[in-house]
């Protein structure tokens, strides 16, 4: 008689545990609280969702004593979404590419400009003190969205989640300190005020831009998408040819 | 509430699908160029956008679902930059300093440059665009 080989169902499933389920489902649910609250809260940008969501997870993991290396591998899921999510901002960048045009060189010098001093300005800084290289090079991503800065981190040897939190913290930053400055500038220009935050807040500036006006949110985009590429060209290059 | 048919979650599907096989395409072409898998595919699609002259209805309604809730994937990372900040100890301070003046400078400096160069000319750029 021949034998046939069954399929194993039971190790099939076990390759995704009830953790890894259960852990998802919470993400999910942290963030959808985390939205909800950032609305109650009329979008103040010191209750943006990822703040919340991540505080939330936080003291979930706390309470249900689950270490955070654990928590990591549960959600890897998440994370493999990331890649494909990135690949639809060439999406925006299609769709702004009449925008590139109508700013022409000069908004591509803004954002140039912008995307060079705050890296450079930040890790100029931590040269002065006494950081380790893959702290250091985990700033140099500071201004790009987190799904670029991720990658590109990875490829210049720094630390990816690292550079992922210093991402989200200057998207923060940037946004509050956006009316100062755009107090102290005089910037009123819609155009203006969209390529400063696109450029240096990327995605979180961009929600904001958003919240200002439709042409400042489409130059916020148009920035977000040229600062993100661009960086994450030139860096690894830089990287190749001097490192 | 726009009601949602069938065809509708098919179109969806098939689009977020293209979105998954352009990341693959990125991520083979990875191997022999070292860029970001996902800016490889990202570059990918957009030429593929170029070519087509338009953008699909469904990868359009997808593209704008997935970066709407582009903050979901950022609060596992965020969760881990914690453990590196409990790292860096008494040097927390001046390595998120670096990061506080740093956008404050940037920031200020293209708000200003961008000023200067739109600023007074309101006509050159006329086009409102929300799509």
């Amino acid at each position: 008689m021949t034998k046939v080989n069954t399929v194993d169902w039971q190790s099939i499933i076990q390759l995704v545990s009830i953790e890894q389920l259960l852990w998802i489902t919470i993400t999910l649910f942290a963030y959808g609280l985390a939205i909800w609250i950032y609305k109650y809260f009329a979008h103040n940008i010191l209750f943006h969702p990822i703040v919340v969501g991540a505080i939330l997870i936080g003291c979930i993991g706390v309470v249900s004593a689950t270490p955070l290396q654990d928590y990591l591998i549960f959600v890897r899921p998440i994370n493999w979404m990331l890649g494909p999510v990135t690949v639809a901002l060439a999406i925006p960048l299609y769709q702004q590419i009449r925008l590139i045009y109508a700013a022409g060189s000069k908004g591509l010098l803004v954002i140039i400009i912008g995307g060079c001093v705050a890296p450079l300005l930040a890790i100029g800084w931590l040269f002065l003190f006494d950081f380790s290289d893959p702290v250091k090079l985990s700033v140099l991503t500071k201004s790009i969205t987190t799904p670029l800065a991720v990658d590109t981190t990875n490829i210049i040897g720094g630390i990816p989640e690292l550079a992922a939190g210093v991402v989200v913290i200057t998207g923060i930053l940037g946004v509050m300190f956006s009316k100062i400055i755009f107090k102290l500038t005089r910037c009123d220009d819609s155009r203006a005020q969209g390529l400063a935050l696109g450029t240096v807040s990327h995605a979180i500036g961009t929600a904001r831009a958003h919240q200002i006006g439709a042409k400042t949110g489409a130059f916020s985009t148009m920035a977000l998408c040229v600062n993100g590429i661009l960086t994450a060209i030139v860096l690894p290059l830089v990287f190749m040819l001097f490192g | 509430m726009p009601r949602i048919s069938k065809s509708d979650v098919v179109n969806s599907t098939l689009a977020f699908i293209t979105l998954i096989l352009f990341w693959f395409l990125g991520f083979w072409l990875s191997h022999y160029i070292a860029l970001p898998a996902a800016l490889l595919g990202l570059l990918l699609l957009f030429m593929g956008l170029l070519c087509l002259g338009r953008v699909p209805k469904p990868l359009e309604y997808v593209s704008q679902f997935c970066l709407r809730h582009l903050s979901l994937f950022f609060i596992p990372p965020l969760v881990a930059a914690w453990f590196y900040a409990e790292q860096l100890g008494n040097n927390l301070w001046l390595f998120l300093f670096a990061i506080m003046f740093s956008t404050f400078i940037s920031l200020y400096l293209t708000s200003w440059l961008g000023q200067r160069f739109f600023g007074h000319s309101n006509q050159s750029v006329s086009q409102d665009d929300e799509s």
